[in-house]
């Protein structure tokens, strides 16, 4: 099929959590005439590989800010989209495992409730009773909020783009940008391997692709790709609530509704590019990580495991902001890992924005110019 | 009733359920909303049968429908015969 002549308010380049957040907002609001291009199918990209935690225990007011009013919205979603996305709110236990870590976990606990985040410090018992196959003999405390919680990205994306058509929105598959069309300083047209579409504004939304995006419209933005791996077990039947983590194991690990437990472990080897394949790096490092943690899990049999990409800024925060070269493009990338979580108020501010409205936060914090500025602070709550 | 994803119990009438409800148009979408084919088969008991299934309903020839990308490891293996920990099988 191929299309043609069509005109549309708004193009979003890529159907993932933040292009379709935004589409749905974008409507919500009443914006009128909007299409989303997804180059493969729907959860082809980073939200379909992702392991689907949402956190406020973060440790920068940019990310706390984004996190803490997303899980706002979260908690009303399922009933605006009227579907199960499996959001549950089990909490995040963070455990440190030395003096010098477990002194940032509490700084960042610190810098949590001065956003109104109601995070706790545990003793490694007061953990082990939230999480009861814990190992806790390297454990010096650990971190929890309650609020924190889970959803499943595929059910996400299914239930915001029967919503969006609902609506009157577009999404369009196998679809991929090829080019643009620029006049002077505005992108008139959007070329697609399916033929162009005309536009007034443009939302950048392809997360590790988004360089590709950008190098298309003559602008280097300052993203990538890094692969990270993740695997599911077996089902077994309920053994804890929350997500764990550990920032100096870089691992992290949940149980799914059906029982199944999904989790990952970050290569702090890797190089970024668009690399595939599992590597063999993995299972290993996981398995030996998660069994120093939780013992009880050697037994468990992995059933799958697979590839994704952290699309990565050099401070590991996000970009939403217009684009430096082409008027009338924003720039909505380098969530780092966590663009599923921050989805929702993310796709609520680039609405705002392409609707002309002030954005509801301030967010010259996430600007492409702080890069150019030397005004980086690198996130250290970064997991996976 | 008909049970085709023998793993997590998903029928025929889920399935074309499932496949009106959310437009669905191909097999790699329909594998992440009802898990079908991420079982401990790996979609080799229920994938040939719901490329049948969507061939019918899409009315789209078999060859057209995606097949899903396998995954390691090809069987199931207990996380702690990856690291050599002969208390996994105890």
């Amino acid at each position: 099929m191929l299309i043609s002549n069509e005109k549309y308010d708004v193009i979003i380049i890529g159907a993932g959590s933040i292009g379709l957040m935004t589409a749905y907002h974008f409507l919500k609001m009443g914006g009128k005439s909007v299409i989303v291009l997804e180059k493969g199918y729907l959860g082809c990209g980073s939200t379909g590989r992702c392991g689907g935690g949402i956190r406020e225990q973060w440790g920068s007011p940019e990310n706390i800010i984004l996190a803490k009013k997303s899980i706002d919205i979260w908690e009303k979603l399922p009933k605006e989209l009227e579907d199960d996305l499996e959001f549950h709110q089990g909490g995040y236990l963070i455990l440190a495992f030395s003096e010098e870590e477990a002194e940032t976990l509490k700084q960042n606990v610190h810098l949590q409730h001065k956003f109104g985040i109601n995070s706790k410090i545990l003793t490694p018992e007061e953990a082990k009773e939230i999480v009861p196959i814990l190992n806790t003999s390297e454990i010096v405390l650990a971190t929890y909020n309650k609020r924190d919680a889970k959803a499943s990205p595929f059910r996400t994306l299914f239930a915001l783009k029967r919503k969006i058509e609902e609506m009157g929105g577009k999404i369009l598959t196998h679809t991929e940008v090829i080019g643009f069309k620029v006049k002077g300083k505005e992108v008139k047209e959007v070329i697609t391997t399916r033929g162009s579409l005309k536009t007034n504004l443009v939302v950048n939304a392809t997360g590790a692709w988004s360089k590709i995006i950008g190098k298309m419209l003559g602008e280097n933005l300052p993203v990538e790709p890094y692969r990270h791996e993740i695997m599911v077990t077996e089902r077994l039947a309920h053994l804890f609530d929350p997500m764990v983590i550990s920032f100096s194991k870089g691992i992290y690990f949940q149980q799914m509704p059906r029982g199944e437990i999904i989790g990952g472990i970050g290569n702090p080897e890797e190089k970024p590019g668009f690399f595939i394949q599992p590597t063999s790096w993995f299972p290993y490092h996981f398995a030996k990580t998660l069994i120093e943690i939780a013992p009880a899990l050697r037994h468990v049999r992995m059933l799958r495991h697979w590839i994704g990409y952290y699309e990565v800024t050099p401070d590991a925060k996000p970009i939403i902001d217009y684009s430096e070269v082409i008027n009338n493009v924003i720039h909505a990338t380098g969530f780092s890992g966590h663009g599923f979580m921050v989805s929702p108020m993310v796709g609520k501010i680039v609405a705002e924005m392409l609707l002309g409205k002030s954005p509801s936060i301030d967010i010259e914090p996430y600007s492409i110019r702080r890069f150019r500025e030397g005004r980086i602070v690198r996130e250290t709550g970064v997991v996976g | 009733m008909k049970i085709v994803c023998r793993c997590y119990d998903i029928t025929e009438e889920e399935i074309i359920e499932t496949i009106k409800k959310y437009n669905i148009t191909s097999l790699e979408e329909l594998k992440r909303i009802l898990n079908v084919g991420m079982g401990e088969c790996q979609g080799r008991t229920c994938i040939p049968i719901i490329i049948s299934i969507m061939s019918r309903i899409l009315g789209k020839s078999p060859d057209d429908i995606e097949v899903p990308k396998p995954r390691p490891p090809a069987f199931t293996v207990r996380l702690g015969d990856f690291i050599g920990d002969e208390d996994a099988h105890k």
